[in-house]
């Protein structure tokens, strides 16, 4: 009986890990989570410079859109430096970043306040997106060629188009009552919002000043303000401060319930087109009279979670690799985090029983149908059903202890996600093993059913329609 | 009896209502080639596939040799399914070893089997090729190696000549015949006439799911009632002249007839006279013969006969007819 299970399941792994489609996913995956994690950057990198111009009487406003705009760089600026400083002591990299800052209220800009605390080379100040013109017209019907792009303007990043004109009325007191903000891009709102947050510092840089307070010396305070530290009691009622191998629990468990439920999606394809290809190349006959059913479907499953195990063990290698070239320290204290018992446990239990009911259900699903269409609408519905714990972990990953979280936690198609997720809390055990019954008895049943459906699709040749009504006519008796 | 490579008795099997198969017994005896013979929706596939346990029958029972159709007892058995199908991203010698390994041989010798068997049969150059490269007509050689490979006691192939050339039906009767003389007993199902004439020593015919004869050839050509034809001259009412003479005669109006060709009867023969005493019959009567040749009975006019629908002929032979 091993034997044949065992040649069985051979066959299922060198026909799908032969497959073309099998190394595109495997190389694509990780290829996209990096080019999900680099690609903001280069798009942010590669975001166009544009002209802007401020139309009005005194130049108050634009000086504060001005620093506004270069504010912002800074700050994009400070977070690229805390990030490259993330390996140093939490008092060096407190210190360098307060230096930073004191640069820059000193009066130099993103660029040469990191030049100054000696920045990592790989760290840059993000290009600067708009320059501020001198108004090449006073009113919006002269200032229309330059917005609509029939007219230039020289700039320092060459002849562009008018991005932007921000037009200021004032009162009789010289108050600004509007800015009119004219542009052909309605899309694009970096500026106009830095334009209302410029108009907030200008009333509130007035109001200070005419309290007699440097609206610098509140920039300069906050270079030494106290920290909030983050602490908790240990088991033997020790304080300790919360780190961030405190935290890295439910990164770690978030991210194996992601696994768990990428296996899931990913295991849909090979089981589905493989059933398929069987039923319409008519092959069944021939395979149930060499092997048990039994031993044919058992065979699939361990060939197919042979192909799974095979597909996240090349990007764990991947994802080693990089931590291992990273060298982060954080990196390291997440892969210890995910190395817990009690998620170890949850995970194991999740992965088989998860396993076994998904792909007991696809395995069926596939049975019934004979063209790929039909599997797509078949389909559908438990996809939607798949995409409710991806929305889940990322609730649960900010609050596993969520009453509805737990008692999401208690139904079957969700228990192997939710379980791993929830191990970093160390619910208690009878939760752990009473979550753990219950899904290995759902995935006992859903096997068992899938089984018969299985017999009826592949063997029987059934359809979607005679399933339903045997299921009916079941339940009637 | 009791080890009989494959025994049907009384079997029924119906789909959604519509009786497929109605109370069918057959034996396949060892050492036999039988044909199963029936017309298209007759239930010769659902019968073998009762016969091999994948499906179950309503009622009545299958054995192969004296036990149930189960994975042991299929591991002597070779199947051919109506339905071709292989995976076709699979080599032509990985198939033959795959289905071989799953019979229960070992990977050497499936694989030394598998290129005797590709070798023998012109498909040297296919070992390596993939299903999805073969033509129709070598994959399903493959399949048929594939099917044999582990050489089993029993070979069962449901329509096996369908879809190959001619040449390549020769090839398959040769395979037929070898794996007879090797001991093996065959069944396999067709509606070609000419192949169960050649190869098989008993046949069984269905109609319907019904069971319409099982018995030699011999005993199914005994069926049908000898003749003799008769061409007499245009006007000569030759059935009148003979009826005085213990024959029956029947005029042949097919339109192939030729006008002034004369005309053709189709005179019985009755157990105990052949088509010279037919002759002299009619020379006797003074009838103009023109013509005169013993017709031959062929399997298909017993096939056509026992499978139309109408009542089965009286038994004529040994033959047990139900």
């Amino acid at each position: 009986m091993i034997r044949a299970i065992l040649l069985v399941a051979r066959r299922e792994y060198i026909a799908y890990v032969t497959a073309w489609g099998f190394w595109l996913g495997l190389i694509l995956t990780p290829l996209g989570l990096v080019v999900g994690v680099v690609l903001p950057g280069v798009i942010a990198r590669a975001a166009p410079v544009h002209y802007y111009t401020v139309v009005d009487d005194r130049p108050e406003f634009a000086t504060a859109l001005s620093h506004e705009l270069e504010d912002r760089r800074a700050d994009a600026a400070r977070t690229l430096l805390s990030t490259a400083l993330a390996s140093e002591t939490k008092e060096q990299r407190e210190a360098t970043l307060n230096a930073f800052t004191a640069a820059r209220l000193s009066g130099l800009d993103a660029a040469s306040a990191l030049e100054k605390v000696n920045a990592p080379v790989s760290v840059e100040a993000p290009d600067r997106r708009y320059y501020g013109i001198e108004p090449p017209a006073r009113t919006l019907t002269t200032l229309q060629p330059f917005l609509s792009g029939e007219k230039m303007l020289a700039g320092p990043a060459g002849d562009k188009p008018l991005f932007a004109a921000l037009i200021v009325s004032r009162n009789a007191a010289g108050k600004i009552t509007e800015v009119g903000y004219w542009s052909e891009d309605v899309v694009d709102s970096d500026l106009s919002s830095a334009a209302g947050d410029a108009l907030r510092t200008l009333a509130r840089t007035k109001v200070l000043e005419a309290a007699g307070v440097d609206p610098a010396s509140i920039d300069r305070a906050e270079l030494d303000l106290p920290t909030v530290v983050s602490r908790k009691v240990g088991k033997a009622g020790e304080a300790s401060e919360v780190s961030s191998a405190d935290r890295a629990p439910y990164f770690a468990a978030a991210a194996i319930a992601f696994l768990l439920w990428l296996l899931v999606f990913s295991i849909v394809n090979f089981l589905i087109m493989g059933t398929i290809e069987e039923r319409s190349n008519k092959i069944f006959d021939t395979l149930l009279t060499s092997v048990r059913l039994s031993e044919l479907l058992a065979g699939k499953l361990i060939g197919v979670f042979a192909l799974s195990v095979t597909l996240m063990g090349a990007w764990a290698l991947f994802a080693a690799a990089m931590i291992a070239r990273s060298g982060d320290p954080a990196f390291l204290t997440f892969a210890a985090a995910a190395l817990d018992p009690t998620l170890v446990v949850a995970a194991l239990a999740g992965f088989v029983a998860g396993y076994l009911m998904y792909a007991a259900i696809f395995l069926a699903l596939g049975s019934l149908c004979d063209t790929i269409q039909e599997a797509q609408s078949l389909m559908s519905p438990l996809i939607i059903l798949l995409m409710i714990p991806i929305f889940v972990i990322a609730i649960a990953l900010r609050h596993p202890a969520l009453p509805w979280v737990e008692a999401l936690a208690w139904f079957p198609p969700f228990t192997p996600f939710l379980m791993i997720l929830r191990a970093p809390l160390h619910p208690p055990l009878w939760e752990m093993l009473g979550q753990t019954v219950l899904m290995v008895a759902s995935a006992g049943l859903v096997l068992s059913v899938s089984v018969r459906i299985y017999r009826e699709g592949a063997v029987n040749g059934a359809s979607i329609g005679q399933i339903l009504g045997w299921m009916s006519r079941k339940r009637r008796a | 009896m009791a080890d009989e490579p494959l025994v049907l008795e009384h079997v029924s099997k119906s789909f959604g209502g519509r009786l497929a198969v109605r109370g069918l017994s057959f034996t396949a005896p060892r050492g036999a080639i039988v044909g199963f013979l029936g017309p298209n929706g007759a239930g010769k596939s659902t019968s073998l596939r009762i016969a091999l346990g994948v499906l179950a029958p309503d009622t009545g029972e299958a054995r192969l040799f004296g036990a149930a159709p189960r994975i042991d007892a299929l591991r002597q058995v070779g199947f051919l399914p109506e339905e071709r199908g292989l995976y076709r991203r699979m080599t032509a010698l990985g198939t033959i070893v795959y289905f071989s390994r799953l019979k229960g041989l070992d990977l050497a010798t499936a694989t030394k089997r598998g290129r005797e068997l590709l070798e023998a049969h012109g498909l040297r150059d296919a070992a390596n090729k993939t299903i999805s490269k073969l033509s129709k007509g070598m994959a399903q050689k493959t399949q048929i190696l594939a099917a044999i490979a582990h050489d089993p006691q029993l070979i069962i192939l449901d329509e096996p000549f369908s879809g190959l050339d001619p040449v390549n039906q020769q090839g398959l009767e040769k395979l037929i015949t070898d794996a007879h003389k090797a001991g093996a007993t065959i069944v396999f199902s067709t509606h070609v006439m000419e192949h169960a004439e050649r190869l098989c020593d008993r046949l069984v015919v269905i109609a319907k799911g019904e069971k319409r004869f099982e018995g030699s050839v011999p005993e199914a050509l005994s069926l049908v009632p000898r003749r003799a034809l008769v061409t007499t001259a245009d006007g000569y009412d030759l059935a009148a002249a003979l009826a005085g003479r213990g024959f029956a005669a029947s005029e042949d109006t097919a339109e192939t007839v030729e006008e002034g060709a004369g005309r053709r009867w189709h005179v019985d023969l009755a157990a105990g006279r052949d088509a010279q005493d037919a002759l002299r019959a009619a020379i006797d009567a003074g009838a103009p013969v023109m013509a005169f040749a013993p017709e031959t009975v062929r399997l298909r006019d017993v096939f056509v006969s026992l499978a139309a629908d109408m009542p089965p002929p009286e038994a004529a032979g040994s033959g047990e007819i139900r």
